[in-house]
């Protein structure tokens, strides 16, 4: 029944802004995420499959080739086996260094009363800024067998000494630069973790130990693996530290390998893509392990929104042991290799003898005037600014489509979005060379396929916290936009992205650092004019350059470390 | 008076096959408040965000100034978006924008329809001085109390001057007094500015002070649509008269009396009621509404209407509730709440009189939408102030005592 007769003469209809260009502006929104997930396709998507045709072809890209599966005939060989076991055990290794420096830290810092938190929470973040493999340089100042400062003190007070060259050497090293990522996504799950849980159980009967054991640490699970997995994926990815301690006793790992077959002459890309994908399968692994583990219990309702302080462990007595064990960490992973590699970078030649040498500024004279060097330098800053840039706003479309759409191609993009976090940077590096030669667009050595790897690799994390930060956004603040007249797309720039700012910079930031200090990928992908800092310093290392090499590894620490705090400040002012 | 918004046979249905609105039809004229009032999930929040174009109905049309909003293609409709419709919201939540101060967020409507710097201050000053706000405008969302929260929605609103505004239970987070308070102020608003305006509630008051027409809702459907004081006198259906005001259920036959129709109700006496509606017939169920106000209360004995159903009874309880007096009155086996003058002097045990008007009683036939929707509506009303009370069930009824009649004087 209609309640009233309707005027039959319909009234004018009222003015709508910009009526006339309607049907214009209906398309900005499937224009925008069918871009998005063209260009996630052509990011992520595309190169992996062109690799998976590389390790299918009987020559290098870019030469007429045809179909064969001989490449696969290197799975067979015992070499094979022997690599994947030492880059197994290695990246095995690393990760459980990695968790317990990581998780430990997380815990005393952010759950007990030990003094100067917030100065703690700083530093342990500091090796993170730098390429793992600088801080193998630095331990080989510190503990190379007879010359190692470390060492020698070792000796001196009769202590068995520590040979950086070996397994444990190379394991000790990633698990204590990649300690920072453990800490980095435990510190939020054991901060925002609800106090009712633990004190419902405390109520309950259970003691502190009890708590932690049977409430604390199955609610963490979720962010342990994902901790866990993105770590693997680094260090079993990892080229520099191996290639930087394993070289004396020859313990080599499928990374080095893989570079190897890809830049040194006599080339073979098509193994290396067999190589890649058997390194690749490793990884998606453990992905695939830790997936359903998560999927196996339910996790939801870990956290809360409330700003409730978390409950901090009185520790009493042993507040000293705290503060030893976060000291202990920033004085082994941040004071003694930069103070290490700040000396040796004022040092004629690399020496321990602090007094036979003397000190000069030759080395930062020549970092500030080599061509290539300063170019390095220019090239990181740009490439990590633009994919930090570009990474942040292609997350917030994707954030948007996977939280906000009912879209079918939805999976696909939240899948297309986080894959390379699974990926190690060597085999999507090895990826991108097949993809960018076959395609003779004039990507391919140019800084552009830099920018493209760092985009690609890096966009997970800028993902996960859009995605994130959206889910707390409520719909009705988009929806009151567009009521009130204001169109998807404009809704998206006033509306959504600024809500989001403070998650979507957090991202950014991260996007930053790792692209600044990203070696495996940019050693195959760089090219005379578009060096990079990360790759100029493993030549100078390769070269036998260390003094030098150390004065541009304390100009990265100096323009990185600013640039993270200037972010980390904004991000936190976005913060409403 | 003209139609700007017409709803027509709206439906829509959930993935999963909820279906929260079936078949609604109504028009909203220029310048007209309509509320749309029901219980949780009869569909009035969905019926407004499809006017709204934030959900698209499975069929249907809704046509705002002569432009249909929906048309039809293969899969399914196809909607013009919200911001083409030149309508504007209020929400449940105001979805302010947190980071937009208060001139920010109220300026929005101008701005997106790229008014000049001017225009959009001039316009924003007027909508934040109507709710009292001009004060506050540099503020952040954040740093405003919920009505004053509630008013800068208001103000977002109304500063881009629209002909209709959506309101989607706006009040329905603040405190008693201040909605009381924020009521007045919309309608002066209203008033002032003439716009037209759908206005979402589950609140009868709500519905009854402020609106022209009320539309009341259930189960994805119209029960009635009239002004206040149709759906408060009137009621047309026995849901109507079970959500809207407070009445006493009185279940039992349907009889024939030598007035007409009358209902015997399951305690014994036979109610008689004016005005029988069609479709009723003896020996069928149905149910009797009597609502509190309407019945009187009297010295035992006094001489009463002869037309009305009188009977004698106890008091049980008086409860003064300020503006009113809530008295429950056994008789028999049943009883009655009835609410009169709180300057009265009842007492527990005392002797009354009690006659109902056959005007004030409503009889609808007994079927299952009644016996579902009971406790949730009648739950809701001030009968909760009887049943707090040992010993006062539900009042449950009966009056005009007949042949066995267990007391009192049977005038007819």
């Amino acid at each position: 029944m209609v309640a009233t007769l309707p005027d039959p003469a319909p009234a004018p209809p009222t003015p709508v802004p910009g009526s006339g260009r309607a049907s214009v502006r209906r398309l900005q929104r499937p224009v925008v995420l069918v871009t998005t997930v063209g260009v996630l396709s052509l990011l992520v998507t595309a190169p992996m499959v062109m690799l998976a045709y590389g390790s299918l072809r009987d020559d290098s890209p870019g030469m007429p080739s045809s179909f064969t599966l001989a490449n696969y005939e290197l799975l067979t060989t015992a070499y094979f086996w022997n690599l994947v076991r030492t880059s197994v055990v290695i990246g095995l290794g690393a990760t459980v260094v990695a968790m317990v420096i990581g998780g430990t830290l997380a815990a005393i810092i952010v759950r007990t009363d030990v003094p100067w938190p917030k100065l703690w929470d700083g530093m342990v973040m500091v090796p993170a800024y730098v390429t793992p493999f600088i801080g193998a340089v630095a331990w080989i100042l510190l503990s190379s067998p007879r010359i190692g400062y470390l060492n020698t003190m070792l000796e001196n007070i009769g202590l068995p000494t520590f040979d950086i060259y070996s397994t444990g050497g190379i394991i000790w090293v990633l698990g204590l630069y990649f300690a920072p990522f453990a800490y980095l996504f435990l510190r939020p799950t054991l901060a925002r973790l609800d106090r009712s849980f633990e004190e419902s159980s405390r109520v309950n009967g259970g003691s502190g130990l009890q708590t932690l054991r049977r409430i604390v640490v199955p609610l963490c699970t979720p962010a342990v693996l994902a901790a866990t997995l993105v770590i693997f994926v680094n260090a079993i990815g990892n080229f520099g530290v191996p290639g930087v301690l394993g070289r004396q006793q020859n313990i080599e790992v499928l990374p080095v390998v893989l570079v190897r077959l890809t830049t040194q002459h006599p080339t073979n890309p098509n193994g290396a893509a067999v190589f890649g994908l058997a390194l690749a399968a490793l990884t998606v692994a453990g992905l695939w392990i830790s997936n359903r583990i998560i999927r196996r219990r339910d996790f939801t309702t870990v956290t809360t929104q409330g700003s409730a302080e978390p409950i901090r462990l009185r520790l009493g007595a042993f507040r000293p042991v705290a503060v030893a064990i976060c000291a202990g960490y920033v004085v082994i992973a941040v004071v003694l290799p930069v103070g290490a590699m700040v000396i040796a970078s004022f040092q004629p030649y690399l020496t321990t003898d602090l007094g036979a040498a003397g000190f000069t500024l030759d080395n930062y004279r020549f970092v500030f005037s080599y061509p290539s060097v300063v170019r390095a330098i220019t090239n990181s800053v740009l490439l990590g600014l633009g994919a930090a840039v570009g990474g942040s706003l292609l997350a917030l479309l994707i954030a948007y489509i996977v939280v906000r759409t009912g879209w079918r191609g939805r999976s696909y993009v939240d899948y297309a979005g986080t894959a390379t976090i699974a990926i190690p940077h060597t085999v999507f590096g090895l990826a991108l060379v097949w993809m960018w030669i076959s395609i003779p667009l004039g990507v391919y050595a140019t800084p552009w396929i830099l920018l493209l790897a760092y985009l690609a690799l890096f966009l997970p994390y800028a993902v996960r916290s859009a995605v994130a930060g959206l889910r707390q956004v409520d719909d009705s603040f988009e929806e009151a936009s567009r009521v009130l007249g204001g169109a998807w797309l404009l809704t998206l720039r006033k509306v959504t992205a600024p809500m989001l700012a403070p998650a979507v910079l957090s991202g950014a930031i991260m996007i930053l650092y790792q692209s600044v200090r990203e070696l495996p990928a940019s050693m195959m992908l760089h090219s005379v004019g578009s060096e990079v800092m990360s790759v100029v310093m493993w030549e100078m290392i390769s070269e036998g350059m260390f003094v030098r090499m150390f004065a541009l590894a304390v100009v990265n620490l100096a323009i990185v470390v600013p640039l993270v705090a200037i972010a980390s400040r904004l991000s936190r002012d976005t913060v409403t | 008076m003209r139609t700007i918004v017409e709803v027509d046979t709206l439906r829509k249905e959930f993935p999963g096959g909820t279906v929260a609105v079936d078949g609604i039809s109504l028009g909203l004229e220029k310048g007209e408040v309509v509320t749309f009032l029901g219980p949780s999930g009869c569909g009035k929040t969905t019926t407004l965000r499809c006017i709204a174009g934030l959900e698209v109905p499975t069929s249907g049309q809704v046509v705002i100034n002569g432009t249909p909003m929906f048309r039809p293609t293969r899969r399914g409709l196809r909607a013009v978006p919200p911001e083409e419709r030149g309508l504007s919201m209020v929400f449940q939540q105001y979805a302010l924008w947190p980071h937009m101060n208060v001139l920010d967020n109220v300026g929005y409507g101008l701005v997106v329809r790229k008014r000049s710097k001017a225009d959009t201050l001039a316009a924003a000053e007027r909508a934040l001085r109507l709710v009292r706000l001009w004060e506050l405008r540099e503020r952040r969302i954040s740093q405003l109390s919920g009505g004053q929260q509630q008013r800068v929605a208001l103000a977002r609103a109304l500063a881009f001057d629209p002909p209709i505004v959506l309101l989607d239970e706006p009040l329905s987070n603040l405190d008693a007094k201040l909605r009381e308070e924020l009521r007045i102020e919309f309608i002066e608003l209203q008033q002032r500015l003439g716009f037209a305006a759908i206005y979402v509630t589950h609140d009868q008051h709500e519905a009854i002070g402020l609106s022209d027409r009320i539309v009341i809702m259930n189960r994805g459907r119209i029960e009635q649509v009239g002004r206040p004081r149709e759906v408060w006198g009137s009621p047309a259906t026995a849901f109507v008269a079970e959500f809207i005001g407070e009445s006493n259920k009185v279940p039992g036959v349907l009889v024939d009396t030598p007035h007409g129709l009358g209902l015997r109700t399951d305690d014994g006496p036979v109610l008689d009621f004016a005005a029988p509606r069609a479709g009723l017939a003896a020996g069928q169920r149905a149910v009797g509404y009597v609502p509190f106000s309407g019945i009187e209360l009297a010295e035992p004995g006094r001489a009463t209407d002869p037309g009305a159903n009188t009977t004698d009874g106890t008091v049980r309880l008086a409860s003064f509730q300020g503006h009113s007096m809530l008295v429950k009155v056994a008789f028999g086996t049943g009883s009655l709440a009835v609410r009169t003058d709180p300057h009265r002097q009842l007492e527990e045990g005392q002797a009354v009189r009690v006659t109902v008007p056959p005007a004030a009683v409503r009889c609808f036939p007994l079927d299952d939408t009644v016996a579902d929707t009971a406790d949730a509506t009648t739950a809701a009303g001030p009968a909760d102030a009887i049943d707090e009370v040992p010993d006062a069930a539900r009042p449950e009824v009966a009056v005009r005592p007949t042949d066995q009649a267990p007391a009192g004087a049977g005038a007819s």
